[in-house]
């Protein structure tokens, strides 16, 4: 019977330290159940990134950059710029709150992603950021928003000075289930 | 100084509570009405449930006026029970509303009907869900319903404020992914506060609960592991839980779920435990386990956005819509018992009494027709007529008071003849025989030989019930025997004896069962009126003159009455037993065992005229019977049943009844006088039941059975005070 205990070996597997490292994204970002999420792409690591949202309760999720992520999630292009805004304002609409990942790095990617914050989202910056221009007083400060600053490296996980056993506990627990370790072992464009 | 309502208030209560509810709902009536001309609104009519009293729902009609500004007129379609919250308010839990009538419900869907100044977020035609109570049209204020996604059927948004509460719950836990997740409650919040955790995808989910009872239903929910606390009370090492939900509302769920959280681990009281607790170990349990407990009451939830992390009651809802359209969450299975209204007195009766018996109770008020009949009791006891068959020819045996009764009432069935008549004392036998057109017979056994006599009716005394039977038996007559059976429980046996080999029918005059308020009384308990029986006293005074002892009343020249050889027993041989027959009728109870004190305290008598019995039915409830023919100053009667769900009281031909159920449309929690005023003779009855009985081969609807029993109960009485102890009952063949 599968007792949910993690085995301690199973936290220096590569997955362990990148489910953990992606599931800490969603927590610094405060996605909670119910809220929508949005993935700042393109990433190698956009689609489970993606996934690992639902498993953290957003109600749905979307990812804006190039290409498709799978069948679960919906995708726009960042560009034209007044086309993504419009389906962002779209997405966001629905939800009473959100919480957004950029994994790009992409300046056009971050100025939409801050421009169509809804009040109280939240932006984490998890990939290598160009410059961009925010109008903080209102995309900001009116709307309480919350920017934060984040990376994502499972290979520098375990270099932290104090790792989060726990999180890799949690991990490890999650590697358990058939469903999640299916996620992180099929081919990134195909996650369902 | 008090204002108006006040005053009217403090005048009301100085009413007598008699009076009040007309008086209440005549003061309702001409506000609501006024109120319409007024404002120029028509009357909006409606049904809701309402709690008149602990343990008593009901289905009220009431009227009102349409919306008032920043409210919305709903039909309602589904609305679905919060069983811990009205349950608890139906028993009286600590810390629940103790004010009745209460209106109970709040989660409800349904269509807007009308909408009042102001609401622009609604229109008439939009399918809404939200905080509506069990009532098929009502007014709501806007901001406590939300719409009803196309996708999502009346029956499972009806959920929607019951899934709001575990929803805050469930949020308030912050349960992050690969979490291990308990949640203690397994009732309808509790499957759904598993389905939600699953959401969230907990590294491991375990359903809690006293017993096995839900587990399946658990595993449904999402759950990996359940644990029934019977098997399990503590968690085995290293399995605890980082976050657990408490929402089994019980005062030791709380020590539960402190032993169920890991160290550093988070609990979420969802369910009202609703008493003070003194189980949990703070120190070893929760301070040096760091364990967080949140209160996580719905009434926390803002009505408005007021900052991060604040859900507001209209977004908690309209999310849980949301998932029910995206198929992420499902609740329909949740529901095991979908009713009409009209039956919500029995609904919640069996919510009162067998709270793990259903899971989900959904009311269904589209097509809900008010003017359908209720549910009424078992059909009333039907007195047999049989006019259509040849009478019994029966002779009678015993012309004193009670043989010329019996005789003169005998001769009133349609289904009896007098075909003769014998007693010892000639004249008497010659008046009776005049009276009721029938011969006279010289001896009994000249009586017996004709065979144009069929039955006997004898009304002797006492002593010679045994012989005379044994006679009747061995002349293979029918036999109708005055009561008691005989004067010991040997002479009862050998008498059935006897009647059982000659084959023929026999009954013992126990004919008071066949009064109307007896038979009423009988009818109510059958319905329900009462439940369970718990409880019977009965008194019975009255005065019997010298005289009576010494057989005035009958002209006779033999005062057996006064010979304990002969008479076997006084008052409860002479009065009481009809008492005693009459409440095992009513009640349907056998005597387990009992203990009497009697004596002769003014008759001049050898046996008793006073008597108090003791006794337990073999179902556990306790009685008391108490009586005598000493008490000057008129007579007085009164029996009193009480059961778990009711009592009444029969005092002369009128029933005092009330019931925490609907019973054959009477309003519950209500004190109701039945009058039984219609006449009814009583042997007539008893003697066409037995004659129809002869003539169909039937069993008659008194037994010698049934007499033997009462003379066990009565025997056992006499016994107890000499032995100075309580007795059992004996039992009919067990050879006692």
């Amino acid at each position: 019977m599968d007792t949910g205990r993690p085995i301690l070996a199973d936290t220096t597997d590569l997955r362990v330290l990148t489910l953990a490292s992606i599931l800490e994204l969603w927590e610094r970002a405060g996605l909670e159940l119910g809220e929508a999420a949005v993935v700042g792409g393109p990433h190698p690591l956009s689609a489970l990134v993606a996934r690992a949202a639902l498993w953290s309760g957003a109600s749905r999720v979307m990812h804006v950059g190039a290409g498709a992520l799978d069948a679960g999630i919906m995708s726009i292009e960042a560009s034209p710029a007044d086309a993504a805004v419009a389906q962002l304002n779209a997405f966001i609409a629905g939800a009473p709150g959100l919480a957004a990942v950029d994994l790009s790095g992409s300046s056009h990617v971050i100025e939409l992603l801050v421009a169509t914050l809804p009040r109280w989202g939240r932006l984490l910056l998890a990939g290598p950021s160009e410059r961009f221009s925010v109008d903080f007083y209102n995309d900001v400060h009116r709307k309480g928003a919350v920017v934060a600053g984040a990376s994502l490296d499972p290979a520098a996980f375990l270099d932290r000075p104090t790792p989060p056993s726990a999180l890799l506990e949690r991990a490890a627990r999650l590697l358990a289930r058939d469903e999640i370790r299916r996620a992180l072992t099929a081919p990134a464009q195909t996650l369902v | 100084m008090p204002n108006f309502e006040e005053s009217l208030r403090q005048f009301y209560l100085k009413l007598p509570e008699g009076v009040r509810p007309a008086l209440k709902h005549g003061y309702h009536w001409s506000k609501l009405h006024g109120s319409s001309v007024v404002e120029r609104k028509p009357i909006v009519h409606s049904h809701r449930i309402e709690f008149l009293d602990f343990e008593i729902a009901y289905l009220e009609e009431f009227g009102f006026l349409g919306p008032a500004p920043g409210q919305v007129l709903v039909d309602t379609h589904v609305s679905v029970v919060s069983p811990g919250t009205e349950r608890g308010i139906l028993v009286g839990l600590p810390g629940t509303a103790r004010r009745f009538p209460f209106r109970p419900g709040y989660s409800a869907a349904g269509v807007v009907r009308a909408v009042g100044a102001g609401v622009t977020a609604f229109k008439p035609g939009d399918r809404v869900a939200g905080g509506i109570p069990h009532a098929s049209r009502v007014n709501v204020e806007s901001s406590t319903i939300v719409k009803t996604p196309d996708a999502v059927s009346d029956a499972d948004a009806a959920f929607v404020v019951l899934a709001m509460i575990v929803m805050q719950g469930v949020r308030k836990a912050q349960i992050r992914p690969g979490e291990r997740v308990a949640v203690i409650g397994q009732g309808l919040l509790g499957q759904i506060a598993l389905r939600l955790a699953r959401l969230l995808t907990p590294g491991r989910l375990v359903a809690v609960a006293a017993t096995r009872a839900r587990a399946d239903v658990a595993r449904a929910s999402g759950a990996d592991a359940f644990v029934a606390l019977g098997e399990t009370p503590h968690p085995i090492p290293g399995d605890e839980a980082d976050v657990v939900i408490e929402i089994a509302g019980t005062p030791s769920s709380m020590s539960t779920a402190v032993r169920w959280a890991t160290p550093g681990g988070r609990i979420v009281v969802v369910g009202s435990t609703r008493a003070v607790d003194r189980g949990i170990d703070w120190k070893d349990e929760v301070q040096r386990k760091r364990v967080t407990i949140l209160g996580a009451h719905m009434s926390l939830v803002p009505g408005a956005d007021t900052s991060a992390g604040r859900w507001t009651y209209q977004q908690e809802c309209a999310l849980f819509l949301d998932l029910l359209a995206q198929r992420r969450l499902q609740v329909n299975d949740l529901v095991t018992l979908q009713s009409n209204p009209r039956d919500c007195n029995r609904v919640y009766d069996r919510l009162v009494h067998h709270p793990s018996e259903q899971l989900g109770i959904a009311f269904q008020w589209q097509g809900f027709d008010a003017a359908a009949p209720r549910a009424t009791s078992a059909p009333s006891v039907i007195v047999p007529k049989g006019d259509r068959m040849q009478p019994l020819r029966i002779g009678i045996v015993g012309a004193g008071a009670i043989g010329r009764h019996n005789a003169v009432s005998a001769k009133q069935s349609p289904l009896a003849q007098i075909a003769g008549v014998f007693d010892t004392n000639a004249k008497a036998a010659r008046d009776v025989a005049k009276q009721v057109a029938a011969p006279v017979f010289d001896s009994y056994e000249a009586l017996l030989a004709d065979p144009g006599i069929e039955a006997v009716l004898l009304s002797v005394p006492h002593h010679l019930h045994r012989e005379m039977t044994l006679q009747a038996a061995a002349a293979r007559k029918h036999l109708m025997l005055e009561k008691p059976l005989a004067n010991t429980l040997e002479d009862a046996d050998a008498m059935v004896a006897a009647c059982q080999a000659s084959g023929m029918t026999t009954t013992v005059n126990f004919s008071f069962r066949y009064l109307a308020q007896f038979q009423a009384a009988r009818a109510m308990v059958a319905a329900g009126a009462l439940g369970d029986i718990t409880g019977v006293q009965v008194t019975t005074h009255s005065y019997r003159e010298y005289g009576y002892w010494l057989g005035a009343r009958s002209h006779s020249v033999d005062d057996w009455r006064t010979d304990k050889t002969k008479a076997g027993a006084g008052f409860l041989f002479m009065n009481l037993c009809h008492v005693i027959d009459y409440i095992h009728f009513i009640t349907g109870l056998k005597t387990d065992r009992l203990y009497a004190e009697y004596g002769t305290m003014g008759s001049p008598t050898e046996v008793e005229d006073t008597v108090s019995i003791s006794c337990r039915f073999r179902n556990g409830a306790i009685g008391s019977f108490a009586g005598t023919t000493t008490k000057r100053g008129g007579n007085e009667a009164e029996d009193r049943i009480w059961g778990t769900h009711g009592s009444l009281s029969i005092a002369g031909d009128t029933i005092s009844v009330y019931s925490t159920r609907e019973i054959d449309g009477r309003r519950p929690g209500k004190m109701h006088r039945v009058k039984c005023a219609t006449p009814v003779n009583w042997t007539k009855e008893w003697v066409t039941g037995f004659a129809q009985a002869v003539r169909t081969g039937s069993t008659p609807p008194v037994t010698l059975r049934e007499g033997w029993d009462n003379l066990a109960f009565i025997e056992t009485a006499l016994r107890s005070m000499v032995d100075g102890r309580a007795l059992s009952v004996p039992q009919f063949g067990a050879g006692d």
